[in-house]
């Protein structure tokens, strides 16, 4: 063969060959596209096609998954370069923040994201992050226009094929309304707890299954506890109760926990260091769903202010009962006094002197003046009797008494006198003080029987109104009277007690109880108050105010009594009022006696009548003040419409207050109180007319 | 022939499987048995269907051994190390 013919030979196997190789290749599936040398286009195979549809939907279809969950999800992603630049950034994302991707895109997070004042801390959490650690955080984030949203972060690393950190993917929640609420509730609860604390609401709460109680630091304080010093068992809560109260408020909560029903108990509290508070607690079990009890929660206020101030008004509302009731006794009681008085010295003047019945009669009427004091007494207390206050220095009293009052104690009690040097007048019955004076000494006396200290002080002070008082007082100057020994003292009930008519602490036939029941009603009855201040074994003080007279009365001095005329023989007429019969019968006697022409009426309307017909010949009415329809000072003023000039004397076992003030009595004019003596009356009479 | 250097050329189709599968293996065997002194050059029939016309390619994928010389072809996907090399060897 020639040269060229191998070459074409050879150029021929080859080609050969080539065919049989795509041949193979084409059979075993190796070809992808066959060329079509017509159109110079690439056919490709069938098979090959497919492949590569379905490879190219793939890639779309994954492609396209991941942009629709990067655009539909409703929480914001972004992906950070380790230089905190914004490499993604989601459809949320992007509304949240106000910016268009391409606009995000490879800006610098921190700055355009957040405000500067955060800046430092999150790019700090940002290198904690990049180094591995987990991350959840909540910060604020601040849109293109300037508001700032709470977005919480939950943060992964991103990481190439190596494995290399190439930046951060963190998906973010708006928070803000959440967060929003969440501050509302927290505002909320703090004004619950302001609202509690200012009103010392304790509050409490007990787990049942573990029986585990928690207090409030305000509860602690009711029970006299420290902060934190409650231990959180029922044993100790069982322990603080008052013993007298423990077994009812233990019940009570006992029958709330089988119930479920709430419950609201009274009860005291014993401090450790004996203080007895009352609080009012209220409480409520939940119950589980078989009537267990699983939880239960209170609350507690100190009701101790306002425990006292009822117990006290209750007091004193007792003791303006029994005063009614006392002067209603004595009114009565007076008009008989005044007929045994009466008439027992009229049969005493007859009887023979030395006499026995002379003896007889003078026992009658001793025991008639010792009843009639028991009646003053009474009438002091429920502050019925006429009282004759004028300016008085209490210091001249006290020094004038003192002599008296060493002879009253004796000598194993030490008498100390602290009189201010300057002090104001009080408006009191001088009298009536020294009552006052002698009752508290005595009472003092008692309470020292193996000696002791009493001091009494005076002093100006300024009394302000105080709604924390039961009693309304009336603000201004008083003297402060104190009497203060260093006896046995009182426990609270008795010193709840101690101005009670009747309740006496000393041994029967040894005090009548009225002493300081006396003693209240005269302090009272001068617009004065007296407060006592006792604990068992450190002695006892009284503070007596006294008001000082307003200045325009300061002048008003009662002249001491005049000494009595000389008994001289009457002739005017009187006109006698009186309803209880004994003592008008006794009166006309007293007065037929001293010569005087008497015309007797048994009420208002016979007075009146009667009145009518003798109007010339009439100098003076006496009258008692309280009758049956018409009384004495209604009656005076009828008469006085036809007789202005009319003179009267009233006469009274009871005085009521809006009687004698309507009549002007006390003020000044013409008084005679039940039980009168013969001499005592004749002499008012006398006086009336001649005044 | 480590010291020729060789000048390979890859017709392939897009993404085709045969394809991908071809151009994986004519870059390991060129970096395990030619090293540094080789070029390989990837056409897509897909983009330039004329350069297949230029060098006669009927079918992809193709390995075209232009140099050194005598031009030689592999029709397939290179599965076949032994048989590329015998090929490219072929002289």
């Amino acid at each position: 063969m020639k040269g060229g013919d191998v070459l074409q030979m050879q150029d021929l196997a080859r080609r050969l060959s080539e065919a049989e190789a795509t041949i193979e290749a084409l059979l075993s599936g190796q070809i992808d596209a066959v060329v079509d040398a017509g159109s110079s286009t690439p056919i490709l195979l069938s098979n090959a096609q497919a492949a590569l549809r379905e490879s190219e939907e793939r890639l779309r279809h994954e492609r396209d998954r991941a942009q629709r969950y990067l655009d539909t999800a409703t929480v914001m992603l972004i992906a950070l370069d380790p230089d905190g630049r914004i490499m993604l950034a989601n459809r949320f994302a992007c509304a949240v923040l106000g910016w268009t991707e391409p606009e995000l895109l490879g800006r610098d997070w921190f700055e355009t994201c957040l405000a500067p004042r955060l800046r430092e801390q999150v790019r700090v959490r940002f290198g904690e992050l990049l180094r591995g650690d987990v991350s959840i955080a909540e910060n604020a984030v601040v849109t293109r226009g300037g508001e700032e949203r709470i977005v919480e972060w939950r943060s992964t690393l991103n990481r190439d094929d190596s494995g290399r950190v190439i930046g951060t993917l963190s998906s973010g929640t708006d928070v803000t309304d959440r967060s929003h609420a969440a501050d509302a509730v927290q505002a909320a609860e703090e004004r619950m707890r302001f609202a509690l604390e200012a009103a010392k609401v304790g509050i409490w709460e007990m787990d049942c299954l573990t029986g585990v109680i928690a207090w409030s630091p305000i509860l602690e304080a009711q029970y006299g506890l420290a902060e934190g010093a409650f231990d959180g068992t029922f044993a100790s809560f069982s322990a603080l109760i008052h013993p007298e109260d423990r077994e009812s408020v233990l019940q009570t909560i006992d029958r709330s926990m089988k119930s479920g029903a709430d419950f609201s108990v009274l009860h005291r509290a014993l401090w450790a260091c004996g203080t007895v508070r009352w609080l009012n607690g209220s409480g409520r079990t939940l119950l589980g769903p078989l009537g267990e009890p699983l939880r239960a929660v209170g609350i507690s206020i100190d009701v101790t202010e306002r425990h006292t101030l009822e117990e006290q008004y209750r007091q004193a509302q007792k003791m303006e009962a029994v005063g009614r009731l006392a002067s209603g006794v004595a009114h009565d009681f007076n008009n008989l006094l005044t007929v045994i008085l009466g008439f027992t010295e009229f049969v005493s003047a007859d009887a023979a002197r030395g006499s026995q019945d002379a003896s007889d009669l003078a026992e009658i009427i001793k025991a008639a003046q010792s009843a009639s004091g028991l009646t003053r007494q009474l009438l002091a207390f429920s502050r019925q009797q006429v009282l004759h206050a004028a300016p008085l220095d209490v210091n001249v009293l006290m020094t004038e008494m003192t002599g008296m009052l060493g002879r009253l104690i004796g000598e194993h009690i030490e008498v100390t006198l602290t009189l201010s040097p300057r002090l104001c007048l009080a408006l009191a019955d001088r009298g009536q003080l020294e009552q006052v004076v002698m009752n508290l000494v005595v009472n003092a006396r008692d309470a020292m029987p193996d000696g002791g200290r009493l001091t009494i002080e005076t002093k100006d002070v300024i009394l302000e109104a105080s709604s924390s008082h039961p009693e309304a007082i009336v603000p201004g100057a008083y003297v402060l009277l104190t009497i203060g020994d260093t006896g046995t003292g009182m426990d609270e009930e008795t010193q709840r007690r101690i101005f009670e008519p009747f309740f006496t602490t000393k041994e029967i036939g040894k005090g009548t109880g009225l002493g300081l029941s006396t003693t209240y009603g005269i302090v009272r009855q001068s617009k004065g108050y007296i407060w006592v201040d006792s604990e068992p074994g450190c002695g006892t003080t009284f503070n007596i105010y006294l008001p000082c007279p307003a200045a325009n009365e300061t002048g008003a001095v009662v002249e001491p009594a005049a000494v009595a005329a000389p008994a001289r023989r009457a002739s005017e007429t009187v006109l006698l009022v009186e309803d209880e019969p004994g003592v008008r019968q006794l009166a006309k006697r007293i007065l037929d006696k001293a010569g005087y022409r008497v015309l007797e009426a048994a009420n208002g309307e016979d007075a009146e009548r009667i009145f009518a017909q003798y109007a010339q010949r009439i100098d003076l009415v006496v009258t008692d003040v309280v009758m049956p329809g018409c009384g004495g000072p209604e009656l005076l003023s009828r008469l006085q419409v036809s007789a202005p000039e009319l003179r009267v004397l009233y006469m009274s076992g009871y005085t009521e207050p809006s009687a004698v003030h309507a009549a002007g009595i006390g003020r000044g004019l013409p008084f005679v109180q039940k039980p009168f003596t013969a001499a005592e009356f004749a002499q008012q009479v006398r006086d009336a007319l001649d005044r | 022939m480590t010291d020729v250097r060789m000048v390979l050329r890859l017709y392939i189709a897009g993404r085709a499987p045969n394809s991908v599968r071809a151009i994986a293996n004519a870059t390991a065997i060129c970096h395990e048995h030619f090293a540094a002194c080789h070029t390989l050059e990837i056409v897509d029939l897909l983009e330039d269907p004329r350069r297949a016309l230029a060098d006669g390619i009927i079918v992809t994928p193709t390995l075209l051994k232009l140099s050194p010389l005598p031009v030689q072809r592999v029709i397939g996907n290179l599965n076949d190390t032994d048989r590329v090399l015998m090929t490219l060897a072929n002289e």
